[in-house]
């Protein structure tokens, strides 16, 4: 029997039989209903998440950092820790994957700490010094070997705080002198923010443009001293990006290659960050975000991990970070937990009806026994009778969950005030213009068209193979 | 040909066991006009419905044209319903939502033939029956003689070999009784063969051959002659 002749069928018998057909689709249509307000609470909910992601995504961009490595014990009542800072071959490796993701990556500034494998306990007495005054101290002017302190009065001594430290390019706003350039790469060469000058003012150390300053820098005894010019000032006004990015508190930049090449015996790379804010022009959200993950990932493969101990068993940590790949991690888990535990709401509420569905389907089949007896008689298989039940069992469901659609449009409006305030009492304080949008997916009613008839021919399988099964015979003298 | 081979049918079980049919060996030659003749409760349906595919026996073999049905699963059994029987039934069978048309291309429906050709040859037999003017009508809205010739020509748009006749005249009044059996006889005068079970003598007085039947025991006669009555020496083989 041709498939359209067994829709035929099927839709006549549901037709002969109206009060019947009419009470199990409203049952459909009740169960489908609620079923789909469930889900599309967990839908709306994951959608709308992501958007508002987005929306701050947008406004702030996002910053990356690569953490230097380290390995950490803890018992409880102790607790040690060393840094291994990058080592040249990962900073290579990290480099070329940051070339090959530019597309993603904004503004580069490393952080520089005491040479790798220094411990705790070693790390106060590393310093980077800016040594103001002529003429240019040389090792032997550092006096007492276990400090960093200088006794001539013919300098200043000005301790660079680490985290303050930068190496270029910067976006920053330029106040005086001249921009960095790639070619300052290999220079001495300075820029100082204008809060620092401030600060070196009001101790009494004034600096100006064209300046040199000696550097030192400093480790356990060891001095290496060298002379920087200050090229430029820019400003260090944070605005919200730098907020968001981490980078309000730079004081110093300086050229990478010239620093690492005078320094690196003593120092080295302990971190970098970047940042990259999205064009104002429409893009590519997917695309965009799928290049950070596969960055955030390549990173992480190539970087050894940080270890932390406690009490004997170890745990491993990555060391590169996206704020925004994580955030959006931490959002599709979330989403994703939200939308198991309205599954799993729906699902039992499907479970808990199916049966009164599945019933209503073996009566209505039952019923048309007398008319499956006859088709038997003229050659009708059992396939044939499996085929014609499915369909009407299809076109109940189908028919149910239409209705089930049209009612959830009717209650869109109560999901997206729950929706509202849910957002509202999330976002509020950042000030987000964002309006919550609930919107029914095109797959919901297919997935539940699927879900209700899966469930309901297993329910009912048993009772329809037994009719099918059914020899004519039987069949013929019950009709009988 | 179709024959059957000691071939027993027993209802139930243990102390209520029926036994309906009792080693019966028969056969229904091509062609011809089998009436299986017997009383109310005799097995005579049962035996129809074993020669028809519609039952199968409890032990013993059904052969059509050297085919075990015996052995054939149920969906062979269907396939061979469809393409090699028709029935026509007391009670006509028929769906009362279905037009007439309809109805007698229900066959062909399940053979899986096109719109187009199944109701051009749903409306020959119809036109050869005479009830042309009924196709469109509703199987509800027809008289009991109309209802069992649109029956009759279900039984006959596929072409099947075998047709086989449960009490047809059995809801009729005499005038379409006589007309119903006219036209198995034309049947059969068509070549194809025909099985009638009645307990009507005047019925079986259409048919070439007789299978008498009594408490499941088949015999095979050869036409009834004039003014014989097999029910008068108790019909005992």
């Amino acid at each position: 029997m041709k498939q359209i002749d067994s829709l035929k069928i099927a839709a006549h018998n549901l037709w002969n039989n109206k009060s019947r057909t009419v009470l199990t689709v409203i049952i459909v249509a009740v169960v489908s209903t609620l079923i789909m307000a469930l889900l599309l609470i967990g839908i709306a909910f994951s959608q709308n998440q992501v958007a508002v992601d987005r929306m701050i995504f947008d406004q702030t961009g996002t910053t990356y950092s690569l953490r230097d490595r380290t390995e950490s014990k803890s018992n409880g009542t102790s607790s040690s820790w060393t840094s291994y800072g990058i080592t040249d071959e990962e900073y290579a490796q990290f480099d070329e994957l940051v070339e090959k993701h530019s597309k993603v990556v904004g503004e580069l500034t490393v952080r520089i700490g005491a040479r790798q494998g220094v411990s705790e306990q070693d790390y106060p007495d590393f310093r980077v010094l800016f040594l103001y005054g002529q003429p240019t101290p040389t090792e032997s002017d550092f006096t007492d070997s276990n400090s960093w302190f200088m006794y001539d009065s013919n300098f200043s001594v000005y301790e660079a705080q680490l985290s303050d430290f930068r190496f270029p390019p910067t976006e920053r706003e330029l106040l005086t002198g001249r921009v960095w350039k790639a070619d300052d790469e290999a220079e001495r060469l300075l820029w100082l923010s204008d809060t620092k000058i401030r600060a070196l003012a009001s101790a009494d150390i004034p600096v100006a443009l064209g300046d040199v300053v000696p550097v030192a820098v400093y480790l356990d005894g060891n001095v290496i001293v060298k002379e920087y010019t200050v090229a430029g000032t820019y400003a260090t006004t944070a605005t919200d990006d730098d907020y968001y990015s981490g980078l309000s508190d730079v004081g110093y930049i300086i050229g990478k290659q010239s620093f690492l090449s005078d320094f690196g015996a003593l120092c080295g790379i302990n971190s970098a960050s970047m940042r990259y804010c999205p064009p104002a022009t429409p893009y590519n959200f997917n695309k965009v975000y799928g290049e950070m993950k596969s960055f955030t990932e390549e990173v992480n493969a190539v970087m050894q991990p940080s270890i932390y101990n406690y009490d004997g068993k170890a745990e491993e940590s990555e060391r590169f970070y996206c704020a925004f790949v994580d955030e959006m991690a931490a959002v599709m888990l979330m989403s994703t937990v939200i939308i198991a535990l309205v599954s799993v709401l729906a699902l039992i509420v499907l479970l808990l009806s199916i049966g009164s569905v599945a019933n209503t389907i073996i009566i209505s089949v039952d019923k048309d026994r007398k008319f499956i007896g006859l088709m038997k008689a003229v050659g009708l298989n059992q396939k044939g009778v499996k085929r014609i039940v499915t369909y009407q069992s299809l076109l109940q469901i189908v028919a149910g969950v239409l209705i089930g659609v049209a009612a959830l449009f009717i209650l869109r409006p109560f999901v997206l005030s729950v929706m509202t305030s849910l957002f509202s009492s999330m976002f509020g304080t950042f000030g987000l213009e964002y309006t919550v949008t609930v919107s029914v997916p095109f797959y919901l009613p297919i997935i539940t068209v699927v879900v209700f008839f899966l469930f309901a021919m297993l329910f009912s399988r048993s009772a329809l193979t037994k009719i099918a099964k059914q020899d004519v015979m039987t069949t013929i003298s019950e009709v009988a | 040909m179709i024959e059957l081979k000691h071939v027993n049918k027993i209802y139930g079980k243990g102390d209520g066991a029926v036994h309906a049919l009792k080693d019966v060996n028969i056969t229904i030659e091509d062609g011809k006009f089998t009436a299986i003749l017997g009383k109310s409760g005799s097995g005579k349906s049962t035996l129809m419905n074993i020669i028809g595919a519609l039952d199968s026996p409890t032990d013993g073999e059904v052969f059509s044209d050297g085919q075990n049905l015996t052995s054939m699963s149920q969906n062979a059994l269907a396939e061979y319903r469809n393409k090699t029987t028709g029935f026509v039934f007391q009670s006509f069978y028929l769906e009362p939502t279905f037009s007439v048309l309809d109805n007698v291309a229900m066959p062909l429906i399940i053979a899986g033939m096109s719109k187009k050709e199944r109701e051009a040859r749903a409306i020959k037999v119809l036109t050869d029956l005479g009830l042309e003017e009924k196709i469109k009508k509703k199987a509800n809205e027809l008289s009991g003689g109309q209802k069992q010739r649109v029956s009759i020509a279900r039984a006959l748009v596929h072409e099947p070999k075998l047709v086989l006749a449960d009490e047809p005249t059995g809801n009729l009044d005499s005038q379409n009784g006589a007309e119903v059996m006219a036209l198995l006889r034309q049947i059969c005068d068509m070549g194809k063969s025909v099985v009638l079970v009645t307990h009507n003598l005047e019925d079986a007085k259409h048919a070439d051959n007789i299978i008498f039947i009594k408490d499941g025991v088949a015999q095979m006669r050869g036409k009834l002659a004039e003014g014989e009555n097999p029910y008068a020496d108790g019909g005992e083989a």
